[in-house]
């Protein structure tokens, strides 16, 4: 039995997907399991061992070459957990092909006339609905899973000495801008936290990327003693590993909050202009939301933008560090 | 003539008023109040070369519609205000 699944982006959404590989095996012991991902997010599944191979593409060449392995292999199923045009060019004479409800016109009726969803459905079970069409059942719950090298967690559990060591993640970047609180914000809670005498942990800042290097840096700029800026120095894995033994995740709606769903850990997540309905939330996990409930302009976009079209911002700009650090004590507390 | 004239102008106003509530492209939305009150201006000329009961309604039609689009505005990213659209598919009705 060959199977191949194609979903080539983002980070999180590819942690997501990958519980189908859990219920593919379990139906099918002995498959081979293909998995087309794009470059950039392809670290999210090297070391996932129920993957027999990892088909990597950089640009439109590498999906050519892609497409003629595709079709030289005569695969029994085809998950497309995309559903784009790149991913219809590469099935395009393939049979078996499953894909999923993409909610398009539920979303745009939700962008554009704020009409709320009938039923909210995480990003998990829509991928599943694509197994559901194959005839695969589905469990209810499922767990997402992202494995760690061994030698590499040893080796950052030595360098931060994680194990003898309280701390809080904190997460401070997004994709877009109008997905990310504050970094004045940021810098205000990091001072709460480390002035508290009820919840003083140490605080580990994590992300990838020039910006979120800056915000890093601002943000831990005042209290470098308790704070280490850890932005742009760790790879996906050592970043795995921090999250693992960290008390408690605050995090913006981002891929790297999904990778801490992985190792069950307590998450604070602050959602600014998107909503429970696009089925981001991280529902394996014990976890708590905040976000503005009473603005008539939310949600503005399903993805994130640039700037706030109204200006204000105040889907993040309402979320004050008082109330972030008020949830923190509680669920450090609880 | 000016009839055919608002017309036009009235149904540009409400495909520019979709597009506006599909794209959020603010100009969209700003621009229509200039063609609303050509409208209007064209329906006072309309009405007063030849007074009628039916230049007296489209004029009025119009001056209501130019008052909803001042204050019944659909806000940026915000559910669109149905009364104004409402409002602009009834004066559409009169005209036809």
């Amino acid at each position: 039995m060959k199977i191949l699944i194609l979903r080539f982006s983002s980070m999180g959404d590819i942690l997501l997907a990958a519980p189908v590989l859990d219920v593919l095996k379990k139906e099918f012991p002995d498959s081979q399991i293909d998995w087309v991902v794009s470059k950039k997010y392809s670290e999210a599944l090297k070391t996932n061992p129920l993957i027999n191979r990892l088909m990597v593409f950089k640009d439109r060449a590498g999906l050519k070459k892609i497409r003629k392995d595709i079709s030289r292999t005569n695969y029994d199923f085809i998950f497309d957990l995309h559903k784009n045009s790149k991913t219809s060019y590469l099935t395009r004479f393939s049979k078996n092909v499953f894909s999923y409800n993409k909610r398009v016109i539920e979303r745009f009726l939700l962008v554009c006339f704020k009409k709320s969803y009938r039923e909210i459905i995480p990003t998990t079970r829509m991928y599943f609905a694509a197994l559901e069409k194959a005839g695969i059942k589905t469990p209810a719950k499922w767990k997402l899973k992202f494995g760690i090298d061994k030698e590499t967690e040893l080796e950052t559990v030595r360098r931060f000495d994680l194990h003898n060591t309280n701390y809080i993640a904190l997460i401070p970047g997004a994709s877009y801008y109008t997905k990310m609180w504050p970094k004045e914000y940021f810098r205000e809670l990091v001072r709460k936290i480390t002035v508290s005498k009820t919840v003083k942990r140490k605080i580990f800042i994590l992300g990838k990327g020039s910006e979120e290097e800056m915000i890093g840096e601002y943000i831990s700029d005042e209290n470098r003693s308790e704070c280490v800026d850890l932005t742009g120095k760790l790879d996906l894995q050592q970043t795995a590993a921090v999250l693992k033994f960290a008390d408690l995740v605050v995090t913006n709606d981002n891929g790297p909050m999904h990778l801490a769903e992985c190792f069950d850990k307590k998450i604070l997540a602050i959602f600014g202009c998107t909503t429970e309905e696009f089925g981001f939330f991280p529902y394996s996990v014990n976890y708590q939301v905040l976000q503005t409930d009473h603005l008539k302009c939310r949600p503005c976009t399903h993805f994130g933008r640039k700037k706030c079209p109204r200006k204000h911002f105040r889907c993040m700009m309402d979320i004050s560090p008082d109330i972030v650090f008020e949830k923190i004590c509680g669920m450090l507390n609880a | 003539m000016p009839e055919k004239i608002i017309l036009t102008l009235l149904i540009i106003v409400l495909s520019f008023e979709v597009i506006y509530i599909i794209f959020r492209a603010g100009l969209f939305t700003i621009i229509t109040a200039p063609l609303i009150a050509v409208s209007v201006v064209l329906s006072c000329y309309y009405f007063v070369t030849g007074i009628s009961l039916t230049g007296f309604i489209s004029l009025s039609s119009l001056l209501l519609l130019l008052t909803a689009k001042k204050f019944l505005k659909t806000k940026s990213y915000e559910k669109p205000d149905y009364r104004y659209l409402l409002i602009l598919a009834g004066t559409i009705m009169i005209h036809i």
